[in-house]
């Protein structure tokens, strides 16, 4: 996870340009063809063979997400030393940041009453939300950009929940960095008792969520603002970046940004009031913010692409 | 010594690259680290070159014939495997940066000008990376503005020009140092009918003034046609065919192509050195071998056959002839 | 003509400056022409020091200290608004040559009268020199509004500004030698991300070395990533002559390795283009 735009610049906007075939949209028809050889009945045919049915079911739904997954991962290891690289070395960005507050705790043993094992935890939820999200839901960072540049063609002559099409039609590998990150550091640092690791796992499939909700609703501005990819994308870093902060730094109004504009307090309160001590009723409110989120964001999305103005931009390639 | 008059020259000038086959897998990579499979392309056999000064010529061949890898070695990007080459009196790869001084290349789409800034701020830069004097920097920028029209949109970013001004302007920075000999590698790609037809014309002009030495590369016979004297036609590494434009045309435009629109029923009978190449309802397209039967007695007899509402003839297309010359390399290697 | 040419070869020293100094401007030209895409990408630099003034303002308070490893809160975060602004602007050189390396655009430069190192030197400078003022004035605007002036004197930014050019100096002759390196690996970006994230924690990016464990502060003192981050910041914030003679020697020291390494890297980088091809 890189909760800053230069975390990601190296690793993620794609330096290579052989790490850039692997992802966006040029690699979409690969992916039909992957599922095609797959399995005989890909998601696509299988919506097209029932047009008397749509397929809505959520089995049909986990089954569509499973076959892009596996695609996705399949495309990634067409380039496997790369794909490894860029794991690994986004599994080294996070633990630069651990490694930042190992120091910082080694100097100051407690911060506003957050001590060294909160931050790790704190971490660890953050990159296992983050990986979740984005290694299932990679193509949303994207998001903004597809819009405008009216890529969002492709995706609506299929049958199929357009934001969840366009969400999963891409991984990206660093995410799974994030994920491995997150497992390692908490088992390894933290030894959890089983209770713990019960609640860091759904927190962290809980701030999946938020991640997903509110960079969604970000970068579906872009159906409002047009160009709006610079501000989608640093929401989307401010998000993580108050995200990976413990938030007894922070005072009043801003805690209050943080529980509403962004949502970042609701997880960066997780290690204490979850995983360290049980609290019900915050539990409750961060499930509660992450089905709202996730709901608002497709009800959101769904709305604008009513605005949706396809491919009228002239694109300059040089 | 190296004769004055010759700009270009090369004797068996040769390039095998050799890389290395990595198996796929993690097996054959670690197999490949210990024993590499190694595997030898020869990219260029033995090209024997002359080319003098002055002269323009179209260097054309298929894709993946060599024409670029002969490029690179003329300009000393890279060390040729076996051969001597001589440009300008010098050995390009071991004088490189002397003869950078010298030479002057537009290769292929990589652009020279600064995308964001205009042409002129390129030029400055230009200017003193080839260390030319302010006086001589302001004649000869003055001279190529002219010559190539880019005037009007010289202070404009390179980002707001189209591909035709953009590739004047690319021409002419890389003429600025006033080279002896240009390398133009597609200088009309990607260019609609009349940027290309342009880019050609102004070409010719500054040519017809400076009689530079031209070494063109392009797959647009257009090109060819219009601004090389003599063409060399490189496939498999090795030189094909090396003559003057005029002469490739002479022999090998023995064939004349008739067209003709007929009203009512066509029966041709056959005639040695008339072949039909398209036959339609109430059209006909005839290919004559001038070396068989005359041109004048093939039409007398075909007026005296057929009711003729309209005939042209023509020359076969250039264009024609060379795919006609690759591919019978492409046969007999 | 000939003439011409034979004179241009023997050009003075001033004409062999001249075009990179040109390459420099043009550059800084380029980069301006941005300033107001740099800037709003720039942006999140202030969240970024926001959280820091925060960080720091309850460690102050809790601490109860006046001063933490010889810094006091104003110049902990003027410290931080620097290596921030540091490392946000830091050209990605490395990235740049890697994409020559793979493009052929390196080979195409051998066609021309510069030195390809060189030349990127110059346009490494001119980046760093746009960027950082960029981002110094969004990053020392929220410091400024939170904690005051810059603790600097005339003397401590002159001085700071001249180690701030070797360390740039310095780093850019890390950068090529990381980045020449594609000549022979597939994919050279963890490479650059290891550099960066080690140049950034170890260099004292988001902690002063003041504050690192005893052993480890002596080592990183003495290593290349120690004199990119940390040297010329503690030398504009809170001066010390002793400190500052210091880090010029090492970071000549570094550099002087570096270009011996890049040099060797480029020489058996360019045999290597006639082996590749294009």
């Amino acid at each position: 996870m890189s909760t800053e735009d230069r975390g990601t610049q190296d690793c993620r906007d794609g330096t290579l340009a052989d790490g850039q075939t692997v992802r966006g949209l040029h690699a979409i028809p690969s992916v039909q063809v992957q599922c095609g050889t797959d399995v005989p009945n890909g998601p696509e045919e299988r919506g097209a063979g029932r047009p008397s049915r749509p397929p809505r079911g959520f089995r049909s739904y986990a089954s569509f997400v499973y076959e892009y997954m596996k695609a996705n991962l399949a495309m990634q290891m067409e380039y496997r030393a790369t794909f490894i690289g860029r794991v690994f070395g986004m599994m080294l960005n996070d633990a630069m940041w651990l490694s930042f507050w190992l120091l910082y705790f080694a100097r100051f043993p407690v911060v506003r009453g957050w001590e060294r094992a909160d931050v790790i935890t704190l971490w660890a939820i953050c990159a296992l939300g983050f990986g979740l999200c984005f290694s299932l839901f990679g193509n949303i960072s994207r998001l903004a950009s597809i819009v405008v540049r009216g890529e969002l063609d492709f995706y609506l002559t299929y049958p199929r929940h357009v934001l969840l099409h366009v969400a999963t039609s891409r991984m990206d590998p660093t995410a799974l960095g994030d994920v491995a990150f997150g497992l390692v550091v908490f088992f390894v640092l933290v030894k959890p008792t089983v209770t713990q690791a019960l609640l860091f796992v759904l927190s962290g499939v809980l701030a999946a969520c938020i991640f997903f909700g509110f960079t969604v609703v970000a970068h579906s501005l872009a159906f409002v603002l047009g160009s709006s990819e610079l501000l989608s994308e640093q929401a989307t870093s401010m998000l993580i970046h108050f995200a990976t902060y413990p938030l007894g730094i922070f005072d009043g109004p801003t805690k209050v940004v943080l529980f509403t504009l962004i949502p970042a307090g609701f997880i960066n309160s997780i290690p204490v009031s979850v995983v360290r001590g049980f609290d019900p009723v915050f539990f409750a409110g961060l499930a509660a913010a992450a089905v709202l989120l996730v709901t608002a964001s497709d009800r959101i999305f769904k709305a604008l692409l009513r605005k949706y103005e396809s491919g009228n931009l002239i694109q300059v390639r040089m | 010594m190296v004769d004055m008059a010759t700009a270009i020259s090369t004797k068996n000038l040769t390039k095998v690259f050799r890389t290395a086959t990595k198996e796929p897998g993690l097996k054959g990579s670690i197999r490949s680290t210990f024993r590499p499979s190694v595997r030898e392309i020869h990219a260029v056999k033995g090209i024997d070159l002359e080319v003098e000064r002055g002269e323009v010529v179209a260097f054309i061949g298929p894709n993946g014939a060599g024409k670029s890898t002969t490029i690179k070695m003329l300009t000393g990007i890279l060390y040729p495997t076996s051969g001597e080459a001589n440009v300008l009196g010098f050995v390009p790869w071991r004088d490189r940066e002397s003869l950078s001084y010298k030479i002057g290349s537009v290769f292929g789409q990589k652009s020279q000008l600064w995308y964001h800034l205009p042409p002129s701020d390129t030029f400055n830069l230009l200017a003193k990376i080839y260390e030319m004097d302010r006086g001589e920097y302001g004649k000869r920028k003055d001279f190529l503005v002219q010559a190539f029209e880019i005037g009007p949109f010289f202070n404009q970013p390179v980002r707001k020009l189209s591909l035709g001004q953009r590739m004047r302007c690319e021409i002419a920075a890389s003429l600025l140092h006033g080279p002896e000999v240009i390398f133009l590698d597609e200088p009309t790609i990607g260019l609609d009918v009349v940027a290309r037809q342009n880019v050609r014309q102004t070409l010719k002009r500054w040519n017809d003034e400076e009689k530079a030495t031209v070494f063109l590369t392009s797959h647009d016979v257009g090109d060819i046609e219009y601004l090389a004297d003599r063409v060399i036609i490189i496939n498999h590494g090795q030189v094909v065919m090396d003559d003057k434009v005029k002469n490739l045309k002479y022999h090998y435009l023995n064939k004349k192509i008739v067209d003709l629109r007929v009203s009512g029923e066509v029966k041709l009978p056959a005639l040695e050195g008339v072949k039909i190449v398209k036959q339609a309802k109430s059209g006909l397209k005839l290919e004559v071998d001038t070396e068989v039967i005359d041109i004048n007695a093939a039409v007398s007899h075909i007026l005296k056959e057929c009711e003729v509402q309209d005939i042209s003839i023509s020359d076969r297309p250039l264009e024609d002839i060379i795919a006609a010359i690759y591919q019978r390399e492409e046969v007999a290697p | 003509m000939t003439e011409v040419g034979r004179h241009r070869q023997g050009a003075s020293w001033s004409k062999k400056i001249a075009k990179y100094v040109e390459m420099l401007r043009i550059t800084v030209l380029t980069d301006l022409a941005y300033a107001y895409d740099m800037l709003s990408r720039q942006l999140f630099l202030a969240v970024v020091m926001f959280v820091f003034v925060k960080l720091w303002s309850a460690t102050y308070r809790w601490e109860g200290a006046v001063s933490i490893g010889g810094y006091t809160m104003r110049q902990m975060l003027w410290y931080l608004a620097l290596t921030e602004s540091i490392s946000m602007s830091t050209p990605r050189t490395a990235a740049d040559i890697d994409d020559d390396v793979r493009s052929g655009s390196l080979a195409y430069s051998l066609t021309k009268p510069y030195k390809y190192p060189w030349f990127l030197y110059a346009k490494h400078m001119g980046k760093a020199l746009v960027g950082f003022s960029g981002s110094l004035i969004i990053a020392g605007a929220v410091v400024w509004i939170a904690v005051g002036p810059p603790p600097v004197t005339a003397l401590s930014c002159a001085l700071g500004l001249l180690t701030a050019l070797l360390a740039c100096t310095l780093d850019f002759w890390a950068q090529v030698a990381i980045g020449l390196s594609a000549f022979w690996i597939e994919d050279g970006s963890p490479y650059r991300l290891l550099y960066s994230r080690v140049k950034m924690l170890l260099g004292g990016m988001l902690l002063p070395l003041e504050l690192f464990p005893d052993v480890l502060r002596r080592v990183v003192a003495f290593l290349p990533v120690g004199q990119i981050y940390h040297g010329p910041v503690k030398t504009f914030v809170s001066l010390s002559l002793h400190e500052f003679v210091g880090t010029v020697a090492k970071q000549v020291l570094w550099t002087i390795v570096f270009i011996a390494l890049a040099g060797a890297v480029y020489k058996a980088g360019v045999r290597r283009v006639n082996v590749h091809g294009g």
